[in-house]
């Protein structure tokens, strides 16, 4: 239970994938409904989910038994890409809608599963110990990123009824926002 | 040909290709070496893309050549990892993420059809503009949070340094003024583009 507890805090707040480790804030935050922040958050826990399960087994026990672990980089990308390919061809034969959106956000997702698959893998992230737990933190690090988009949401549609130097219109606020709210977040690391 | 830089969506692929990388960036070593793989592999993979594009067609969809990009480049970033192994192991992510961003960076797509000379040196100017938004950054975070540059001490006996830009929120701060002023070097052809 505590290990649990412990993903849900890491995955959500203090090691949440888009304030610590991959900062792909900027166009992927803005102009957003949150109809679309549902859908994208949806796509990117499924595709996170397969990555992992995929990526998991064949470095952890294949790869590090064999002293394999320096092609482990290139193995969880070309999964990776394998997975996001699958789908797309899936979706283009059968769910149209989803094809334009793995179309449009193709490098996005490719880039949030590769960090997460590689973050669990070759760092070896200490709180989790199994197979179990490294699908769950697929799972809570796309509600993290649901998360971070919800909010970065809220402020943006708050700013947009503000005066805001010309200058600083756009990604320069964006960055300043999320700047702050990694700040935020990272108080959370004492708990 | 430096005017490519002042396109808004060139401005927006460089800021976004290099933020993930600045994430681990704090220290000027590494963001050397992040951003040198950063741009290599943004010019092998849309050199490969052009000098295969008569092989693919209308139907091998745009996400084929995004995998044609990242095998070419996730190719570097093992090698990269591999020679480098002791300096870069906790960099590992950030090197084999340089491949993706690395089609992400030049539009691999885009390099279709097009004269090899003229692929080359899009890809490599905006390579370059992402190498040094990456070091530049890296320097800037070091010199503020650690009062070092590129292991050097310079004036932590005389200040203390503010430990803060060595955090993901620091790096995102340096982010933010380096795309300010980015952004007002090139920003009488933004406009309303550009958000």
């Amino acid at each position: 239970m505590d290990t649990i507890i412990t993903l849900i805090f890491a995955g959500l707040l203090t090691d949440n994938i888009v304030l610590s480790k991959l900062f792909l804030v900027g166009k992927s935050q803005e102009k957003q409904t949150a109809s679309s922040i549902l859908i994208r958050s949806g796509i990117l826990g499924v595709l996170m989910l397969l990555s992992v399960a995929a990526t998991y087994p064949i470095i952890k026990w294949v790869l590090t038994p064999l002293s394999l672990g320096f092609l482990a980089p290139l193995i969880a990308l070309l999964i990776v890409c394998g997975i996001i390919f699958a789908a797309f061809l899936l979706s283009r034969a059968f769910v149209p809608w989803l094809y334009g959106v793995l179309c449009a956000h193709r490098e996005f997702f490719v880039c949030f599963a590769a960090v997460l698959c590689l973050n669990l893998n070759v760092f070896g992230v200490d709180y989790i110990t199994g197979y179990p737990e490294a699908l769950l933190y697929a799972v809570i690090s796309a509600l993290g990123f649901m998360l971070v988009s919800f909010i970065f949401f809220g402020l943006r549609t708050a700013l947009s009824k503000t005066d805001i130097p010309q200058s600083l219109c756009g990604l320069p606020m964006t960055l300043l926002i999320a700047s702050l709210l990694s700040m935020a977040f990272g108080g959370f690391s004492g708990i | 040909m430096l005017n490519i830089l002042r396109q808004p969506s060139i401005y927006y692929r460089v800021v976004l290709a290099s933020l993930p990388l600045l994430a681990a960036a704090n220290d000027s070593a590494a963001a050397t070496l992040l951003g040198i793989t950063l741009f290599v592999s943004a010019v092998v993979s849309a050199c490969v893309i052009n000098l295969i594009s008569p092989l693919l067609t209308e139907k091998t969809a745009p996400f084929a050549r995004l995998v044609i990009s990242v095998g070419v480049s996730g190719i570097f970033a093992a090698l990269v990892s591999i020679l480098f192994y002791q300096l870069v192991s906790s960099l590992t992510v950030y090197i084999a993420l340089c491949a993706v961003l690395a089609c992400f960076t030049t539009q691999a797509d885009q390099h279709l059809n097009t004269k090899f000379l003229s692929s080359l040196s899009s890809s490599a100017i905006v390579g370059a503009a992402c190498t040094v938004f990456v070091i530049a950054g890296g320097i800037i975070r070091e010199f503020l949070g650690s009062a070092s540059v590129f292991g050097l001490d310079i004036y932590s006996k005389i200040f203390t340094p503010a430990a803060f830009f060595t955090t993901p929120a620091g790096g995102l701060l340096v982010a933010a003024v380096f795309a300010l002023i980015y952004k007002l070097l090139c920003g009488a052809s933004f406009g309303k583009e550009a958000e």
